[in-house]
């Protein structure tokens, strides 16, 4: 069982739950030490979470497979509460089903994962893209980036309470291993916590070198970020660049970055109020009347 | 799903009800949004085709050379070689959606419109 599986890897363990009373004094005060003497694990990395299929099923995802439309239809149902931006819509479609991932025979690895980026002016619909990836992606990890550290997105050495052994800790990015990572509010991060992430995105791997402790995880997650510009609000008379505010070393890690502006356009102003005020419209089944005669 | 619903062979709903978007589209329900995608990434990935290398190079020039010429205000992102992996990474992503297994000279296309459409910000 040694050396089998990585920290953040998702495993089924068997065996036998145990407690432990430690004696103090030659009393016992009642709070047990839990553990599990493990018979055998395996990585449950080749199944994780996939719904149940019936042969209706793929029989339907065949017929839509051969649609000539498809990648309208796919499309147009990811995130269906929001007007319009179908050009990010598809591109986040592409982003859940990957690329190849390749290692060549010399050992050089091609990352297949796509990353994404959107930036834009304040209500925008960003963080509503990324609520609904979270929704219909297999595998994601959602954080801020506020909310996230260094070593909250790589991984931590920890020291064991009970043993004092330092061992690592995974981070987000080694969670969402074959998985996607959402980080909202990406401008908000601070400079140092940010260049952490530039290995995985590029090499797919947190390599650690802390405390004793050497050694390289796996972390081949599609990174998608949403950010707000650097004014606050997306400045027209300047460049691209200068509005994202990011190094180009790290926006060059990103497939595609997406400006996402609030034009003043009464058409699509008007549309775009149809669709919001039709989400409230109709009650949800289930509902039940106020007045219970 | 239930048990019951996979004895009887039946499937999730492939449309969402009464939602159509303003060009007609019918609208998946997620449901069955999420078994496409859980689906496609269990098939093993396409294939890069010959003639399509020849034809990605080309483009990736192209690029460049227009990347070169253009407003360097205009431009979001410095055009690199990570931006031809990124092509290709679409490209095989667009045919891993259609079941393909092969990438075509038309998947290439289509993930170029969507670079040229984030990278200068045209239709």
């Amino acid at each position: 069982m040694v050396d089998k599986l990585k920290p953040g890897d998702r495993v089924e363990v068997n065996g036998v739950f145990r407690t432990e009373s430690r004696a103090f004094n030659g009393l016992t005060n009642g709070v047990y030490k839990t553990y599990i003497v493990a018979t055998g694990v395996r990585s449950l990395l080749a199944e994780k979470e996939k719904p149940t299929m019936s042969d209706q099923d793929i029989k339907n995802i065949k017929k839509l497979a051969a649609d000539s439309n498809l990648f309208n239809i796919l499309g147009a149902s990811m995130a269906p509460s929001i007007e319009g931006n179908l050009c990010v819509k598809k591109s986040l479609l592409l982003q859940l089903l990957g690329g190849a991932e390749k290692v060549l025979d010399n050992g050089t690895h091609l990352r297949g994962d796509i990353n994404i980026m959107m930036v834009g002016d304040p209500s925008t619909a960003k963080s509503q893209l990324l609520r609904h990836i979270m929704d219909i992606a297999p595998l994601c990890i959602n954080t801020t980036g506020r909310g996230s550290s260094a070593v909250g997105l790589t991984a931590a050495v920890c020291i064991d309470r009970d043993t004092g052994d330092r061992h690592l800790e995974a981070g987000a990015m080694v969670l969402a291993d074959r998985g996607i990572v959402c980080i909202d509010e990406f401008d908000k991060m601070n400079d140092s916590d940010r260049v952490a992430i530039h290995e995985v995105m590029e090499q797919q791997t947190v390599t650690i070198a802390k405390a004793g402790i050497h050694t390289s995880l796996n972390a081949r997650c599609s990174v998608i970020a949403a950010a707000n510009p650097v004014y606050g609000d997306y400045a027209r008379d300047l460049s691209v660049s200068k509005n994202i505010g990011l190094p180009d070393s790290l926006l060059s890690r990103f497939d595609l970055t997406f400006v996402m502006l609030d034009e003043k356009d009464p058409e699509s102003d008007r549309r775009i109020a149809e669709k919001v005020i039709s989400n409230h419209r109709f009650l949800s089944a289930g509902t039940s009347a106020g007045f219970n005669f | 799903m239930t048990a019951d619903q996979k004895q009887s062979g039946k499937g999730t709903e492939v449309f969402e009800k009464h939602m159509k978007t303003r060009s007609g589209i019918e609208i998946l329900s997620r449901d069955f949004l999420k078994k496409y995608v859980s689906f496609v990434k269990a098939q093993k990935p396409p294939e890069l085709r010959g003639d399509c290398v020849d034809f990605a190079a080309k483009l990736y020039a192209a690029l460049r050379a227009k990347a070169a010429k253009a407003d360097q205000n205009k431009i979001s992102v410095p055009i690199t070689v990570r931006t031809l992996e990124t092509i290709i990474r679409l490209a095989t992503a667009h045919a891993k959606m259609r079941l393909s297994r092969e990438v075509t000279s038309d998947d290439i296309q289509l993930a170029a419109s969507l670079l040229l459409h984030t990278i200068f910000q045209e239709e």
